[in-house]
């Protein structure tokens, strides 16, 4: 509940202060985004951090001032019991069931629980004295919110429901964008279930993958959400530029639409000047000796598992066909910004598959999905397009 | 009839993979609700977690833990282990040899890709802990 309030209030006050027409759930990401950048932005110049500042500064800006409210969209009654049945679904399992996935636990955790006791991005967990902390390099958006939410709250399980609600949130903005109907179909993905980069998981894949969809389809919010992207995980960078160059390539956007990404990126660059690397990927050295024999394997690999009924339906099968359909019938422009930054993206998590020494296999098998479910929302784009169905998305 | 055929297709290409799913995850939702949420992370966990929970009321937050894995499948049982009982400082090695050399375990399966874990080989730690992953309590204190 706190983390509903909490990030709430901070995304509505955000939004009031931008002049940005917000719904329900886009208010809850922005208030994710904002929490976190504004705290890594006061971690790298050293301020301890008070997690309750900015959501008591929110509400005397909500005093003051109110966001305005988005223009009502109508929704079919059938179209919102399939969407709300799996959202409810995974609320109540989200209430009972504590986080469980591996790196959640092991990676993504602590540095959140770390956070909260030192007030600080850079504390002694941060330097290797307090036991193993793998990745000391990964960007730190989501532990800053997770810490949010663990000061605020009772405890470190208190943070699921940052994970839990981010999803719903997500799939109620969808719904304003993408057919109603490829929304609701998109939540009943088995794969939202995986313990492992799943809609109850503290891998943090589904932070990305509504900081895309928000990228992609929300033109007012989308300089904010191109630098969550990069503060949020490794692969948020590499998503990032591909939205980018997929909006610069169709004309869609100004230039200026590379400052945010970038000055995250700087910020991220400062604050890893000051933190030694642990077990982060070098990615110079990988580059360099990149095995182009094995991008075959990586590519098959990674089809292999978009393939996969038992974690995606037929739901890439969907997009590719749909993709055909709108090509056939001439509508490539509708398209051609979710392609390009799946087309991209895939490029480079084949890429990434080819140039570690782990057999493929082993590799794709705990990566492939999680890395898919970042482009969830453009394949709905592509999916709603295909089939006829209205999108907003291509109008930014 | 022409606008609702493939959606109706699109989700019968997909609810039926998702609801069995959904179906699980309730049912075992439906199964712990009762218990406390101590007593739900202890079942789903697996052994190592009530001897973590042991050792962190037996340690204060500032001590230093060795984890001896003394397998290969101890890694994981261990790694979760020194996550949950942050944050006191756990350091990790492979085996009573290592340890006795104070030689940490290098977690990396592809040594040329990642950079090595900060800090010199560390000191004598406050409590050791052996940890087999086939024992009813993975986490045993020597």
């Amino acid at each position: 509940m706190i983390a509903l309030v909490v990030f709430l209030v901070i995304g509505a006050a955000a939004a009031a202060i931008l002049r940005i027409p917000g719904s329900l759930g886009a208010l809850f990401l922005i208030g994710l985004t904002v929490n976190g950048i504004v705290l890594f932005l006061a971690g790298l110049a050293h301020v301890p951090l008070v997690f309750w500042v900015l959501p008591a500064a929110s509400v005397v800006v909500l005093l003051f001032r109110r966001p305005a409210r988005p223009p009502g969209q109508r929704h079919s009654i059938a179209a919102t019991i399939a969407l709300a049945l799996p959202l409810v679904a995974l609320i109540v399992a989200a209430a009972i069931l504590p986080i469980r996935d591996y790196d959640g636990r092991v990676t993504w955790l602590p540095k959140a629980q770390a956070i909260a006791r030192d007030h600080a991005i850079d504390g002694p967990f941060f330097h290797g004295a307090q036991g193993y902390n793998p990745h000391n390099h990964y960007p730190l958006l989501m532990p800053l919110d997770d810490a949010t939410a663990i000061a605020l709250g009772s405890d470190v399980e208190s943070v699921r429901w940052l994970y839990v609600l981010m999803v719903v949130s997500l799939f109620l903005v969808m719904r304003d964008f993408i057919s109603e109907w490829v929304v609701a179909g998109a939540a009943w993905l088995p794969i939202l279930l995986a313990i492992d980069g799943g809609a109850l998981a503290a891998y943090n894949d589904f932070a990305v993958c509504a900081f895309v969809g928000m990228a992609i389809l929300s033109p007012e919010t989308r300089a904010l959400f191109l630098a969550a992207l990069v503060l949020t995980k490794n692969e948020g960078a590499v998503l990032a530029a591909a939205i980018v160059v997929a909006l610069l390539a169709t004309r869609r956007v100004r230039w200026t639409i590379v400052v945010a990404p970038l000055l995250a990126a700087a910020a991220l660059a400062l604050w890893r000047m000051h933190i030694p690397a642990a077990y982060d990927e070098q990615y110079g050295v990988l580059v360099r000796d990149l095995p182009l024999h094995r991008f075959p394997a990586a590519l098959l690999a990674l089809a292999k598992h978009a393939w996969d009924p038992g974690e995606w339906g037929w739901f890439w099968p969907w997009t590719l066909a749909a993709a055909a359909v709108a090509l056939a019938r001439r509508r490539a422009a509708e398209i051609a910004v979710p392609a390009i930054v799946i087309v991209l993206a895939l490029l480079a998590d084949t890429l990434a598959l080819t140039v570690t020494s782990w057999r493929i296999e082993e590799l794709a098998s705990v990566a492939a999905n999680r890395l898919l479910v970042h482009l969830l929302v453009p394949a709905c784009v592509i999916v709603a397009c295909g089939i006829r169905q209205s999108s907003r998305a291509e109008a930014p | 009839m022409r606008r609702a055929l493939p959606i109706a297709l699109f989700l019968a290409t997909i609810v039926p993979y998702g609801a069995p799913r959904y179906a699980a995850t309730l049912r075992l939702a439906r199964d712990l609700a009762k218990r406390p949420m101590e007593e739900r992370r202890a079942e789903l966990f697996g052994g190592w977690y009530a001897d973590a929970m042991r050792l962190r009321a037996e340690t204060p937050p500032n001590a230093s833990i060795d984890f001896v894995m003394l397998t290969p499948a101890a890694r994981d049982a261990a790694i979760l282990a020194g996550a949950a009982l942050q944050p006191r400082d756990c350091r990790y090695f492979d085996g009573w040899e290592a340890w006795r050399a104070r030689r940490r375990a290098e977690f990396v399966h592809d040594a040329r890709a990642v950079n090595a874990p900060p800090g010199p080989p560390p000191g004598p730690a406050d409590v050791v802990v052996a940890v087999d992953a086939a024992a009813e309590h993975p986490l045993s204190r020597r």
